[in-house]
C-alpha cells in the first residue's frame, strides 16, 4: 500500500539522469511485410537513447509487436536496417540476444513449473551462475511479492501474478535493453505501480534501457521519457509525453475576477483596469488567450500555460489578488495523453479506413 | 580461436541441459502422467499380445508372440510419446513461451536437443515399465545389466529421433489441431510399416519396401536383438541408420523451430 502513497514526483527526480547522446537502438527504413502483402511495419526510422524508457503506442494492429520482434531477432525484417547495442541482429544474433530481455505480449511463463523454477531456468539460459543466480532470484521474488507462492506451480497463479513473474523473468539476466510488449496488461493499479517502480529502479541502478509498447496512457505518461505513436506501420509522432500534450494544447486555467473596489467607491479602482491588457509575470510561462467582461458575471480570463507545475494555480491566484482582484472562481483543464493519442492515431485511422487495403481491426474495438 | 569454440560448445551443451532440466522438472511435477502413459503399452501386451499368442505361425518357432512383440511395443510407445513433442512446440508457440525461449541466447539446436533429451527421459521410463510388465507376466527377455543398458541406449536414440522428427514438421502446421492430425497421420503408417508387431517375413512386398526406410524398423531390430535374439551382428547398422536419421531430423527441427514463430 505504501507504493500508492509515493508521490508522483519521485519519478521526476529519477528522470534527471538520462543523457541523450548515445543511441542503443536504431531503426532505419525498417519494413516488414508478412506474406503475401500485409505491410505491418512501413519504413520506420527511430532511435532509442541509452537509459531511456521509450513507449510505443498505437491502435491494435499498428505494428508494435512486429517492430519489437524484429529488434529481438525473432523475425527478419523485409528491408531496412537495425542496430541494437552497436550490433546488427542479422549477423550477430546471439550477441544481441545476450544483452536484451523480452516480455512478450502473450503469456510466456511455464505453467507446469513453479515460479522459482521459471526464474531458475531463465537465469541458467542467460548463463547467470550461482551464487549470483540465487541472490537475484530471491531478490526478484521478494520485489515482486511472489515469495510466498514461489514453490507453487505457475498455472495456479492469478493472471497478474503471472505477468509479474514474466517481468521478473526478463529481469533475472539484467539485460542492457528490456523489451516489453504491453507489460502491465491485467495488473491491478497497485501491481502496476510496483512494476513501474521496479523498472525505474533498474534504470537508475543499471542504466537499463526500456522499450515498451502499451495501450495504457497513464503508463506511458508516468513511465516513458519519450513516446512514439504508431499507426498502420508508420510512426506518426515522437516526443516527450509532456511536450506532446502541450502541442495538443497546454493546461488552460479559467478565472473569474472582480475588482475589490467595485463594491465601494467606483471611482477608485485599484484593480486591473478593464481595458488594460494583462501582463503576466514571465516566470509563470503563461499567456492570456481569452478575456471577457460583463457587469453581472465580472471578468473572465482564460490563461494557457506552456509549462504546468503544481504551484501554478496558487501563483496565478496570488498574482491577481496582488493586483487587487478578487478571484471568484478557478477552473483548470489539462489535456491528457489520450487526447494526443486520439489526435494522432485517430486522425490517421480515418485516413487508413478510406484506403481499401486497411484490413485491421478498428480503433473502437480496442478502446472498449 | 580454439578456446573460443570450446566455450561456444560448452554453452551450447549447457543450454541443452538447461532445457532438458526444465522438461524433467515438468515431468516430476506431473509424474502421474508417466503412469498414465504406461497404461497403453501394458494394454497392448496384456490384451493384444495375449490374444494373438494363441495364433500359431506368426513368429519364429523358438519364441512366443509376447516375447516377440515386447520390443515392438516398447518402440511403439516411445514413438507415440516422442511424436507429441511437436504438438507441445506448437502449443508453446501459441503462448509466448517459445518466443521468449527463442529470444534468449540459447542456440536453436540446444532447444531441439534439450527437448529431445526430455523425450528420452520419458522413453526410459517406458522401457522400465515394459521390463516390469515382462517380469510380472513371465515374458522371458534378456535382463542382463548390459542388455538393459543397451535397451536404454536404443530407446534414447529412438526418442530423440522421433521427437526431433515431430519438431521438424511442427512449423508446417499452423494450428495445434492440425499438428495433432499431422502427428497421427505419420504415427500410424510408421507403426504399421514396421516389424513392431509382426515380422517383416509376413509383410507383402510393398510394405516390406516401406519398412526398410522406416527408422522404427531399425529401432525394433536393435531392441529385439538386445532383448531377445542375441544376434548382435546387425546392431551397428541399425544404430548407424538411426543416427543418420537423427542428424537429419535435428537439422530440420533446428530450422523449423526458428521459422515456427514467424
Ligand atoms: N505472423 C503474422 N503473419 C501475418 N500477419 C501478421 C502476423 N503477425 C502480425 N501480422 C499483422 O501485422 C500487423 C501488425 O501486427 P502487430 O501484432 O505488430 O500489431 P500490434 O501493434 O502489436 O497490435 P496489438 O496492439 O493488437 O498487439 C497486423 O495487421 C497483423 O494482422
Ligand atoms: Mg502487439
Amino acid at each position: 500500500m505504501a507504493l500508492l502513497d509515493t508521490p508522483l514526483s519521485f519519478r521526476a527526480v529519477e528522470r534527471g539522469n538520462v543523457v541523450r547522446n548515445n543511441l542503443v537502438v536504431e531503426m532505419h527504413a525498417l519494413t516488414k511485410i508478412y506474406p503475401p502483402s500485409t505491410k505491418a511495419v512501413d519504413s520506420l526510422d527511430l532511435g532509442i537513447y541509452e537509459g531511456e524508457i521509450f513507449g510505443l503506442l498505437g491502435p491494435n494492429g499498428a505494428g508494435k509487436s512486429t517492430t519489437i520482434k524484429m529488434l529481438l531477432t525473432l523475425i527478419p525484417p523485409t528491408s531496412g536496417s537495425i542496430i541494437v547495442n552497436g550490433m546488427d541482429p542479422r549477423n550477430q544474433q546471439t550477441q544481441v540476444r545476450r544483452v536484451v530481455g523480452y516480455v512478450p505480449q502473450e503469456v510466456s511463463v511455464d505453467g507446469d513449473l513453479t515460479g522459482f523454477e521459471n526464474l531458475l531456468i531463465s537465469a541458467k539460459l542467460y548463463g547467470v551462475k550461482d551464487p549470483e543466480r540465487s541472490s537475484r532470484i530471491s531478490l526478484l521474488l521478494k520485489q515482486f511479492n511472489l515469495e510466498s507462492r514461489a514453490n507453487e506451480l505457475v498455472k495456479r497463479y492469478s493472471g497478474g501474478m503471472m505477468r509479474k513473474l514474466e517481468i521478473a523473468q526478463a529481469l533475472v539476466s539484467q539485460p542492457r535493453i528490456l523489451f516489453m510488449d504491453e507489460p502491465t496488461i491485467g495488473l491491478d493499479p497497485v501491481a502496476k505501480r510496483e512494476v513501474w517502480r521496479q523498472i525505474l529502479e533498474l534504470r537508475m541502478t543499471m542504466g537499463m534501457t526500456v522499450f515498451l509498447s502499451t495501450h495504457d496512457m497513464g503508463e506511458a505518461d508516468f513511465l516513458c521519457d519519450r513516446i512514439a505513436i504508431m499507426n498502420a506501420g508508420r510512426i506518426v509522432i515522437v516526443g516527450e509525453p509532456g511536450k506532446l500534450k502541450q502541442a495538443v494544447g497546454g493546461t488552460v486555467v479559467r478565472l473569474r475576477l472582480r475588482s475589490r473596489t467595485d463594491a465601494g467607491d467606483k471611482s477608485q479602482v485599484v484593480g486591473l483596469k478593464v481595458q488594460q491588457s494583462i501582463r503576466l509575470p514571465s516566470d509563470l510561462n503563461a499567456k492570456v488567450i481569452n478575456e471577457s467582461h460583463s457587469e453581472s458575471e465580472g471578468r473572465e480570463i482564460s490563461i494557457a500555460f506552456d509549462k504546468w507545475s503544481d504551484d501554478a494555480l496558487p501563483s496565478i491566484i496570488r498574482y491577481f489578488e496582488g493586483c487587487g482582484e478578487e478571484v471568484l472562481a478557478v477552473n483548470a483543464s489539462t489535456p491528457g495523453l489520450d487526447d494526443v493519442f486520439l489526435k494522432y492515431a485517430g486522425l490517421r485511422l480515418e485516413e487508413a479506413e478510406k484506403r481499401p487495403t486497411a484490413g485491421r481491426r478498428s480503433f473502437r474495438s480496442h478502446a472498449r | 580461436m580454439r578456446a573460443n569454440s570450446i566455450i561456444e560448445n560448452a554453452a551450447f551443451l549447457g543450454a541443452a541441459v538447461t532445457i532438458a532440466e526444465a522438461e524433467a522438472r515438468k515431468i516430476l511435477h506431473a509424474s502421474s502422467e508417466l503412469w498414465i502413459r504406461a497404461i497403453q503399452p501394458a494394454l497392448w501386451l496384456l490384451v493384444f499380445g495375449e490374444a494373438l499368442s494363441k495364433v500359431r505361425g506368426i513368429v519364429p518357432q523358438n519364441f512366443t508372440y509376447l516375447q516377440f512383440i515386447s520390443a515392438g511395443i516398447l518402440a511403439q510407445s516411445v514413438l507415440f510419446i516422442a511424436i507429441f513433442y511437436g504438438v507441445t512446440l506448437v502449443w508453446e508457440r501459441d503462448l509466448g513461451l517459445l518466443s521468449r525461449l527463442l529470444a534468449s541466447p540459447a542456440p536453436r539446436i540446444s532447444i531441439v536437443l534439450g527437448k529431445s533429451l526430455a523425450a528420452s527421459i520419458r522413453g526410459i521410463f517406458q522401457a522400465t515399465i515394459i521390463f516390469g510388465i515382462s517380469l510380472i507376466l513371465g515374458i522371458n527377455i534378456n535382463l542382463d545389466p548390459l542388455n538393459v543398458a543397451g535397451v536404454y541406449c536404443v530407446v534414447v536414440l529412438l526418442s530423440m529421433c522421433f521427437s526431433t522428427m515431430s519438431m521438424a514438421i511442427a512449423s508446417l502446421a499452423k494450428t495445434r489441431e492440425r499438428m495433432m492430425g499431422l502427428s497421427q497421420v505419420i504415427t500410424f503408417p510408421l507403426f504399421f510399416a514396421s516389424n513392431a508387431i509382426y515380422p517383416s517375413a509376413i509383410m507383402p512386398e510393398w510394405l516390406r519396401l516401406v519398412s526398410t526406410v522406416n527408422p522404427l524398423t531399425y529401432g525394433v531390430n536393435a531392441l529385439r536383438a538386445i532383448m531377445l535374439t542375441g544376434r548382435y551382428a546387425m546392431i551397428p547398422t541399425d544404430i548407424a541408420v538411426l543416427a543418420l536419421y537423427l542428424t537429419l531430423f535435428i537439422a530440420l527441427a533446428t530450422i523449423s523451430i526458428s521459422r515456427i514463430i514467424r
